[in-house]
């Protein structure tokens, strides 16, 4: 018995010891050769990505933000984002995210954003109404512009989706009434600078 | 000496003992719950209850505070054995309490066991896919891979640890010396060309100098996760071959020769690579008739083994996971409109032990009870009789 409680201890003890070190060791391995990546054979990328934030190397679109937007940190969704700061301190955002196919539909999405308003969903005929077109070279807008409340206050959304052959992508600006008018002519020249690579 | 010993062996049976374990380890539990709101369930678990002692970094040195969960489980433990080796005695009467006990011997163990060896993985397949590795949730690794050989590929793995250490890296198999410039736990890159005023590219080779990194926050939510990047230096004995950015957001691995073979970087999840390749032959997602309730969701997959022992179709469902290898396969989620299986896959091998503690608490407090019962029954008859 005085035997069996120490050897008890001991063991018990080392795996309390062992458990705090768990080192991190490199490792070297041979495998089969892998398929050769998207890249490497031009075919489109195939919906691996197990990251949940997009690869910005792999968006099929580019643009080009005014001087005075300010890059934010993109989140676990976006594949831009911007801050428009005014002088009085206003404050407005601008997010671009994309989603597969069409995404739910057009009316889905553009009801999605009344819902951030605090709006009530409009049918597809009243959707219809309610937008505008915007091209620019071989790139086609959907345009629209909502008023509602938000958590400070008025708020406007100024959207534009863009549908691909495979995803839409979706440009938000969102914040005060006011600023977010005033913001308006600097995002619909930010959309025309939007190109497919 | 003696008395050394019998202080020693007081100490440890001691009744008082396990109640100031008990107490702290229900401070313990608060404490976390409430850090839970701060780190999430993963770095709560890990930096409460899978440690010795729960550490504050102060001024930058780690400063153990309290003891942690491995701390109290092990005292507990040898509290528990010292006890049932000094002083209880085995009879009858107390055989249910022996049950119990010896049951949260294992359940103690069972915690200790899984902490220290289970693994968690993920496996995603498209339908007609076939991957004979899983991916770690939250572990990263960059990978310098030797690409020559149009068969197979040479692997150096270099955990994320070590590239946070900042430590240079020398591996026998690389002909060129690794030196971390800089380590971020969570940063998001973007293209240099559409961002206005943008900062320096932080690497001179392949797309990292067309990046723009922005360092963030570290997150510990439970559905978000870090993505660290690195900017690393390579070294041959001619000097310096260029700076690289690895990101985990960048899913194409960067490519460049040297020493008259090819190589490649990528920072990705760490792999886990299997004797066996799975295929996803199907996937399916089942809705009650006429609405888009979720019925089902199953994964029709085929494993085939390195050895050819193994070649089979398996379904796996919610309910229902593959177990194969020392690997649980679970179904656990999917994506891309239906056209991505993603499978939970787990190693743990001491996943019974839990199963059977539970067991033997509840035959022990049954046999407990009942020998009282029993007793009651034999005192009541004889006070009636008499």
């Amino acid at each position: 018995m005085f035997l069996r409680v120490p050897l008890f201890i001991f063991v018990s003890v080392t795996l309390l010891f062992a458990a705090g070190c768990r080192d991190a060791k490199i490792a070297t391995y041979r495998v089969p050769r892998e398929t050769p990546s998207a890249k490497e054979t031009g075919i489109a990328p195939a919906a691996e990505a197990t990251s949940l934030t997009p690869d910005p190397t792999t968006i099929p679109i580019v643009w080009q933000a005014p001087p005075t937007w300010t890059p934010k940190a993109l989140g676990t969704m976006r594949k831009g984002s911007f801050l428009i700061r005014g002088d009085d301190g206003s404050e407005a955002d601008v997010s671009i995210i994309s989603f597969p196919g069409f995404a739910g539909g057009l009316v889905e999405n553009l009801n999605r954003w009344r819902g951030q308003l605090k709006l009530p969903p409009l049918t597809a005929e009243q959707i219809a109404g309610a937008t505008a077109e915007l091209s620019s070279g071989n790139l086609k807008f959907t345009v629209v512009d909502f008023v509602g409340e938000g958590p400070a206050g008025p708020t406007r959304i100024i959207g534009a989706v863009l549908a691909l052959s495979d995803e839409t992508y979706f440009f938000k600006l969102m914040g005060p009434d006011v600023f977010a008018e005033k913001s308006r002519p600097a995002f619909i020249d930010f959309l025309k600078t939007v190109k497919t690579r | 000496m003696r008395d050394i010993w019998s202080s020693f062996v007081k100490f440890f049976v001691s009744l008082q003992l396990t109640v100031v374990l008990l107490s702290l380890s229900i401070i313990l539990i608060f404490a976390a719950t409430l850090d839970q709101v701060n780190l999430g369930i993963w770095a709560v678990q890990e930096k409460y209850f899978r440690s010795l002692f729960v550490l504050w970094n102060i001024k930058g040195f780690p400063v153990p505070v309290f003891p942690g969960g491995y701390f109290i489980g092990g005292l507990l433990f040898i509290n528990l054995v010292s006890a049932h080796a000094f002083r209880f005695k085995l009879t009858w009467k107390k055989s249910g309490i022996f049950l119990t006990h010896l049951g949260l011997m294992l359940l103690l163990l069972g915690e200790l066991f899984t902490g220290l060896w289970q693994k968690e993985y993920q496996l995603r397949l498209d339908q007609g896919q076939t991957r004979s590795y899983s991916e770690s949730y939250r572990d990263n690794e960059l990978a310098i891979t030797d690409a020559s050989d149009p068969k197979w590929d040479e692997v150096v793995a270099i955990p994320e640890k070590r590239l946070a250490s900042g430590e240079p890296i020398q591996v026998a198999k690389l002909p060129f010396r690794v030196a971390i410039r800089s380590y971020y736990t969570n940063a998001t890159v973007q293209m240099r060309d559409q961002l206005p005023n943008a900062p320096a590219a932080p690497a001179t080779r392949d797309i990292g100098a067309k990046l723009a990194l922005f360092p963030m926050a570290i997150t510990y939510k439970q559905d978000d996760r870090n993505l660290p990047a690195a900017v690393i230096e390579l070294f041959g004995p001619e000097g310096s071959l260029g700076t690289w950015l690895v990101s985990t957001m960048l899913m194409e691995p960067q490519i460049f020769d040297y020493a008259g073979k090819t190589w490649r970087l990528s920072f990705r999840f760490a792999r886990n690579y299997h004797p066996y390749a799975i295929t996803l032959l199907k996937f399916s997602h089942d809705r009650y008739l006429g609405t888009d309730i979720p019925k089902n969701f199953s994964s029709k997959i085929h494993v085939r083994s390195d050895d050819g022992k193994t070649d089979r179709d398996v379904l796996i469902s919610m309910n229902n996971p593959l177990r194969y290898d020392g690997m649980t396969f679970y179904q656990q989620s999917f994506a891309n409109n239906d056209n991505t299986s993603i499978l939970q896959v787990v190693r743990n091998p001491s996943w019974l032990l839990p199963y059977v503690a539970c067991i033997l608490m509840g035959l022990g407090l049954l046999v407990q009870f009942g020998i009282h019962l029993f007793g009651f029954f034999v005192k009541r008859r004889t006070a009636v009789s008499s």
